[in-house]
C-alpha cells in the first residue's frame, strides 16, 4: 500500500521506498511529546499540542504545502502551541521544568538512584544558568534533530545553532563537572 | 587550548562535512586533551537524554496516579448505586414442583403452540369432557329429603376444577 502523501520522512530520507505517513508520526510522536513535556507543558497538555500539530501537519500535507524538512516543521507548529499555551491560564495548571521532581531513572538501584538524582539536581540547576536560545537548542538537539531543522524550529541561521550548541554543551560540562 | 575543541561538539553531532570530520577524527585520536574533552561532551549529552527522560516519566507516572483515585471513586459510588438505589424484585416461588406442573400456563408466558399443547396434553388424562361434567353435577345437586338446596355449580363461568391426580409430596 503506497502512502496517500508523496512525502518521506526527513529521518529516514536515506531508505529507497518512500514511507508511509502513519509510521513517520508513530517515529516522531514520542521525541515531541518528550520534547514538549521538557519545555515544561503537563503531560496532559502535551498530548493534546502533540495531537493538534499532527492535525496541523496533515491539513498542511493535504493543502500541498511544502514538504521539505517535515520534522522541522511539526516541531516548530508545536512550540508555538506551546508558548501559546504557557501564556494562557493553561499555563498555571502546568509544572515548569525545575519543579521539585523525584527525577529517578527507570530501574535503577537505591545507590544508583541516588547518584543519579544529584546528578541531575546539578543538571537542572546549571540548565537553569542557560540563555533561553541555549536551553531550547539543547532540548531540540536532545530530540535528535539537526542543526538545520534546529534553526527552522528556532528561526535562527545554522552556524548560529551550532555556535550556540557549542557552547552550552561547554557551560554544562563546566557547571556540572560530571 | 586545542585548535580543534571548537569543532568537536558538530563533529560529535555529525555536522561537519566529510573532509573536516575526517580532519578532527584523525587529531582526536592523536591528542590526549581532545578525547578527554570528546569523553566529557558525550558524558555531558548522554544526563541530558536521561534528564529529559526521567522527566517524562516523572510526569506521565504523576499524571497517572491522579486519575487513580479519581476513577476507584467513581467506580465504588456507581456500584453503591447500583446496589441500594434500584427497586428489589420479589420472585415468589411455587410452592412445590409438582403444583407448579399442574397449574396451568397463562397463554401470555408460552408462545401460542406450545401453550396449546400444554393444555391439550393436560386434558387429554381422563379427564371428563364438559357435558358429562355438566350432567355429572346437576345429578349430584338434586334436592334431597324435599329441601331445597342451593346447587354448588350453577354458574358456567366458574373455572374447570382440575381432575388430574394430585401428586403426593413424597413421591
Amino acid at each position: 500500500m503506497t502512502s496517500p502523501y508523496p512525502w518521506r520522512c526527513p529521518s529516514c530520507a536515506l531508505r529507497p521506498a518512500p514511507l508511509r505517513l502513519r509510521s513517520c508520526i508513530g517515529e516522531l510522536r514520542k521525541p515531541l511529546l518528550r520534547y514538549l513535556v521538557c519545555l515544561g507543558l503537563s503531560s496532559d497538555e502535551a498530548q493534546d499540542v502533540v495531537q493538534d500539530s499532527f492535525v496541523s501537519l496533515q491539513h498542511h500535507l493535504a493543502g500541498g504545502g511544502t514538504q521539505d524538512n517535515i520534522r522541522g516543521w511539526l516541531f516548530r507548529v508545536a512550540r508555538n502551541q506551546a508558548r501559546n499555551r504557557q501564556t494562557s491560564y493553561h499555563r498555571r495548571f502546568a509544572e515548569p521544568l525545575d519543579s521539585d521532581m523525584d527525577l529517578i531513572a527507570a530501574g535503577a538501584t537505591p545507590e544508583k538512584a541516588v547518584l543519579e538524582k544529584e546528578k541531575f539536581r546539578r543538571l537542572r540547576s546549571a540548565i537553569g544558568l542557560l540563555a533561553e536560545s541555549e536551553r531550547e537548542c539543547l532540548l531540540l538537539r536532545a530530540e535528535g534533530l539537526r542543526y538545520r531543522e534546529i534553526g527552522d524550529v528556532l528561526g535562527l541561521a545554522t552556524s548560529t545553532v551550532a555556535d550556540t550548541i557549542d557552547r552550552a554543551i561547554k557551560k554544562l560540562a563546566e557547571k556540572c563537572n560530571v | 587550548m586545542c585548535d580543534f575543541q571548537p569543532k568537536l561538539v558538530a563533529w560529535l553531532d555529525h555536522e561537519l562535512p566529510e573532509d573536516q570530520a575526517a580532519e578532527v577524527e584523525r587529531h582526536v585520536q592523536a591528542c590526549e586533551e581532545c578525547r578527554a574533552e570528546r569523553e566529557n561532551y558525550e558524558q555531558v549529552s548522554g544526563t541530558i537524554d536521561a534528564y529529559c527522560d526521567a522527566v517524562m516519566a516523572a510526569k506521565t507516572h504523576r499524571s497517572t496516579l491522579r486519575w487513580v483515585p479519581a476513577m476507584s471513586g467513581a467506580l465504588l459510588a456507581i456500584a453503591a448505586s447500583v446496589l441500594f438505589l434500584t427497586p428489589q424484585r420479589h420472585r415468589i416461588e411455587p410452592r412445590s414442583s409438582s403444583l407448579r406442573r399442574l397449574k396451568p400456563f397463562p397463554s401470555g408466558f408460552l408462545p401460542r403452540n406450545l401453550f396449546f399443547q400444554r393444555n391439550q396434553l393436560r386434558i387429554k388424562d381422563s379427564q371428563p369432557t364438559r357435558a358429562s361434567f355438566q350432567f355429572k353435577s346437576q345429578f349430584q345437586n338434586q334436592p334431597q329429603n324435599g329441601s331445597l338446596r342451593k346447587p354448588q355449580y350453577k354458574s358456567r363461568s366458574r373455572p374447570k376444577r382440575c381432575l388430574l391426580p394430585v401428586r403426593s409430596r413424597k413421591e
